[in-house]
């Protein structure tokens, strides 16, 4: 550094080298510290509060608490396995240049990303219930669904797209080289992919797990629709709180919820960052990859095949049972559903207006805390810390919390909409804060200091540089806060009020009540609304990089 | 796949010297498609036992390609490729006796060095003490002896080549296919570490194929040279045959630079260069040609000096400091001419100068070449 060209205000470093830090930085930086403590820490810290010591000590000693806890342990471990399994298989499936079917394949694999997340669970009830279409109608069969093995099934399908992504991103780090030099070695393809690329993937692996546990872990939405008579904790603090109105023993569940929660959090966050084998020198050409042996290739293509099949059975189960005149009995299309699902109308506009705001509060909060996070600012692990920290709560734990923290005085928001939109806001603020911060990674140092020497001040760098640089990962983050928030249960459940009903709260009481086919309308309106989004984003993302290319002021 | 006659004939020498010993190699009309583009056009190249062959030329010429095709990572779309009299055309890579050497390494990040160097006598099933020893001679060869247990990211860039260099040898290939193995290291140490190759191939006596776009790397390294220009060998031929005697301006500008001047081949012994007849031995039919001219056959003498050629007399435009030499540029009437000056301190620019050649270091191609 001491070679470094001194150039008037635009240097960041003053002359003893310590950095110096403009004002207006600063006190953005305070006023996002001070928001994180408000919405993040505070609510977090009322629910661990809210109970007494006893309070715990009873709730371990419940057996309906200890059978429920047993529950999510093997729920959680089996989902897990099978999501990463199925994940495992898209994501080959995708990285391989030799297993045809890769486009077909990664579309259906993000499909039910998009879902809210009851609707599989739903799907299934639909097609394989009871009155299910496929297993009564078309095989006759008289299946039971209800319980684990529904739960297991519902929460695989939900699931393993995560798991996908994120094994998707560790087989394109692996350079084709190392299984090419092992085959030169003298190994036969199964032993290169046995003895290089699985050791190379088992840190990602690993990763992949703990981050689909934790999501699985906090699954409300299929719990709540497919479970049954099989608790888990997930559920359990809603059922308190709406059957028996013990606010202390929703609070005792969800707090104990979070011990696994941020256990698993903390550990995929180390193992994960570890950056782990991932090679450095780019990613080769996939010409270069090796033959996939048979009976893997076979395997895989089983598996996706399946699993693609029984993704687009659940869709069309949706959106024909909100077609369907009476399911189970009369299958003639009608739009009669549609026209009384229109009548929820002021639920759907909430929904849009809470999606809207949460979506803007994330993607604009994300950008500035990952910035700042970029800047030389004091106490930045604390800020990084408090950005990702949602990411490992559950979301019954943002919804106890908000309900205990803010339904009093001094900030009194209940049955407003704004409630919702804090805690949806606030609870995905980590999607936007490290998609922006890769993309900020990505931006070269370079740039930055060739901006500071031409004259730009600190924060004129964010709407020069940044902004135009970053449009794409701001649209990505509100599109994904947004699609999140409309189709979120587990948290707006705890919030609802006459003055909020959002339209996943009508469904999941609908669902309750048996009036399937509204139901199934409203679903597929949401998908409709999720899907008109994506389509407008990538639309919009696509001008965005364009024009951040041609750089027009 | 059609059969060749080159399957049972033996094929013409396609090397510039003549020689006794069959092929380690041989590479029989060999062509690959890689979708729609030709990235290798009916190539024939012998490769000879125990020599240092180099496959020479710019991105997307096809070396790497015939280098992948000599791997077994690629079949070849037409023609048959023999390791000794074995045809190796469609066999796997892992059954092939060659092995080969990354631009990245390759090195497997999960295991230690040792572990690296010995990944393929364990593929070969070798008894662990037999393994060990081969490890322990190995590491000692690339100068590693101590590093055995350590990981690939605790050594550098160098020394991870070298480890590279050592899991290569480790299974005492038939071949050792070496794509830009030096590349991503910097300057002072690809220098260190091709010497390095170097004497390993000479020790071991070792059939090594090397990809390079470097041409200082190719020629200080090679027995011989294939420059390739768009999936075709252009020129085949040892380091002085193809830096002194290109048989094209692509080779000679490729392999350094080159001044080309018109000429008229006058007779066996004679060419004319302006106005000037010089005896030479263009070895072409008498008619137009093109003289090529390395900067440092080129001498610079005062304006009026009678051994200059007139049509060269000129003034210095630019010059460069190259420490042994100083490199001018001179306007002439046959347009820009360079020239390596040995004695750096002379010449100001705008000084007016003459050209003499000196006969010994020309060279003569077709006017079309």
């Amino acid at each position: 550094m001491a070679t470094q060209v001194i150039r008037g205000s635009a240097n960041p470093r003053a002359k003893n080298g310590a950095v110096r830090i403009e004002r207006s930085v600063t006190l953005l930086y305070l006023i996002v510290l001070a928001l994180l403590v408000m919405f993040v820490v505070y609510p977090t810290l009322t629910v661990l509060r809210y109970p007494g010591l006893e309070d715990y000590a009873d709730m371990l000693g419940r057996v309906r608490w200890q059978r429920a806890a047993l529950n999510t342990v093997v729920i959680t471990v089996l989902s897990t396995l099978s999501s990463t399994l199925v994940g495992f298989a898209f994501a080959f499936a995708a990285t391989r240049r030799d297993i045809p079917g890769a486009k077909i394949f990664g579309l259906l694999s993000v499909l039910p990303l998009f879902a809210p997340p009851f609707m599989i669970a739903f799907a299934y009830i639909l097609m394989f219930g009871r009155q299910g279409l496929i297993s009564r109608h078309v095989l006759g069969l008289d299946l039971d669904i209800f319980g684990w093995h529904g739960l297991w099934l519902a929460q695989t399908i939900a699931f393993f797209p995560l798991a996908s992504m994120i094994l998707k991103g560790v087989l394109e780090g692996i350079h084709p080289s190392a299984e090419q030099a092992a085959l030169t070695l003298g190994a036969t393809e199964g032993a290169a992919l046995r003895t290089v690329t699985l050791p190379l993937v088992m840190p990602g692996l690993i990763g992949s797990m703990l981050v689909t546990a934790i999501t699985i872990l906090a699954d409300f939405g299929n719990a709540v629709v497919i479970a049954g008579n099989y608790p888990v904790l997930a559920t359990e603090a809603w059922f308190m709180m709406e059957g028996l109105a013990d606010l202390k023993g929703a609070a005792v569940v969800v707090g104990l919820l979070l011990v696994p929660a941020v256990s698993l959090f903390l550990v995929s966050r180390s193992l994960l960052g570890r950056r782990s084998y991932s090679t450095v020198t780019g990613r080769g050409s996939t010409m270069d990859q090796i033959k996939t042996p048979a009976l893997l290739k076979w395997s895989v293509m089983a598996i996706c095949s399946i699993v693609s099949g029984f993704v687009v059975l659940l869709y069309a189960g949706i959106v024909y049972a909100g077609l369907a005149n009476t399911w189970g009995t009369d299958w003639s299309l009608t739009l009669r559903h549609w026209r009384e699902a229109l009548t929820y109308s002021d639920a759907l506009w909430s929904s849009i207006l809470i999606g809207l705001f949460a979506g803007a509060l994330t993607a604009i909060l994300g950008q500035i805390a990952a910035f700042l996070k970029s800047r030389h600012l004091p106490f930045r692990p604390l800020l990084d810390f408090l950005s990702v920290l949602p990411g490992a709560l559950p979301g019954v734990f943002i919804g106890v919390g908000f309900v205990l923290a803010f339904n009093n005085p001094p900030v009194e928001l209940a049955g407003t909409i704004w409630i919702v939109v804090l805690a949806l806001g606030f609870w995905h603020l980590p999607l936007a804060y490290q998609a922006t911060s890769s993309a900020l990674d990505q931006i070269h140092r370079s740039i930055e200091d060739a901006a500071r020497d031409l004259g730009a001040s600190e924060l004129r760098l964010v709407s020069d540089i940044y902004a135009p640089l970053l449009a794409r990962s701001l649209m990505a983050s509100f599109l994904q806060s947004f699609v999140r928030s409309v189709s979120n249960i587990s948290v707006v459940v705890f919030l609802v009020a006459p003055g909020n009903v959002m339209v996943t709260f009508v469904i999941l009481q609908m669902i309750g009540g048996t009036d399937w086919s509204g139901a199934a309308a409203l679903t597929t309106f949401l998908l409709i609304i999720t899907f008109l989004c994506i389509g407008l984003a990538s639309l919009l993302a696509g001008r965005a990089s364009t024009q951040s290319r041609g750089f027009q002021p | 796949m059609t059969i060749h006659a080159g399957m049972t004939a033996p094929i013409a020498p396609v090397a510039s010297e003549a020689t006794d010993a069959p092929a380690h190699v041989r590479i029989v009309e060999v062509s690959k498609r890689l979708g729609d583009f030709a990235a290798v056009r009916n190539i024939s190249l012998d490769i000879k036992r125990g020599e240092m062959l180099t496959l020479l030329g710019p991105s997307g010429c096809g070396k790497s390609t015939t280098l992948r095709l000599l791997a077994g990572f690629y079949q070849p779309t037409e023609g048959e490729i023999f390791l000794g009299d074995t045809r190796i055309t469609m066999l796997p890579p892992n059954q092939r006796q060659m092995t080969m050497v990354f631009q990245e390494y390759a090195l497997f990040p999960h295991l230690r060095i040792s572990e690296n160097v010995g990944y393929g006598l364990k593929r070969r099933r070798l008894p662990k003490a037999q393994a060990e020893a081969r490890i322990a001679e190995m590491l000692e060869l690339v100068g590693l002896a101590t590093s055995g247990e350590k990981y690939p990211h605790q050594l550098s860039g160098g020394q991870q080549q070298r480890v590279a260099l050592a899991r290569a040898l480790a299974v005492d290939p038939e071949v050792l296919l070496l794509d830009e193995p030096l590349s991503n290291l910097d300057a002072r140490l690809r220098v260190r570490l091709r010497e390095e190759i170097v004497r390993l191939q000479k020790v071991l006596g070792k059939t090594m194929v090397f990809v390079t776009h470097d041409q200082e790397e190719a020629l200080s390294i090679s027995d011989r040279i294939a420059v390739m220009k768009e999936g075709r060998i252009e020129q085949l031929g040892t380091p002085d045959e193809i830096y002194f005697k290109p048989r094209s301006r692509y080779v000679a500008e490729f392999v350094g630079t080159a001044n080309f001047l018109p000429v008229d081949v006058l007779d066996a012994g004679t060419i004319r260069l302006g106005s000037k007849n010089l005896s030479f031995a263009a070895g072409r039919a008498p008619g137009a040609a093109t003289l090529m001219a390395r900067p440092h056959a080129l001498k610079l003498t005062e304006g009026g000096s009678p051994a200059a050629i007139p049509e060269l007399r000129g003034v210095i435009e630019r010059k460069a400091f190259h420490g042994s030499t100083t490199r001018l540029w001179a306007k002439t009437s046959f347009g820009d001419v360079i020239v390596d000056d040995p004695n750096s301190r002379g010449w100001p620019i705008g000084a007016q100068i003459g050209i003499e050649i000196d006969t010994n270091q020309l060279h003569v191609l077709g006017a079309d070449d």
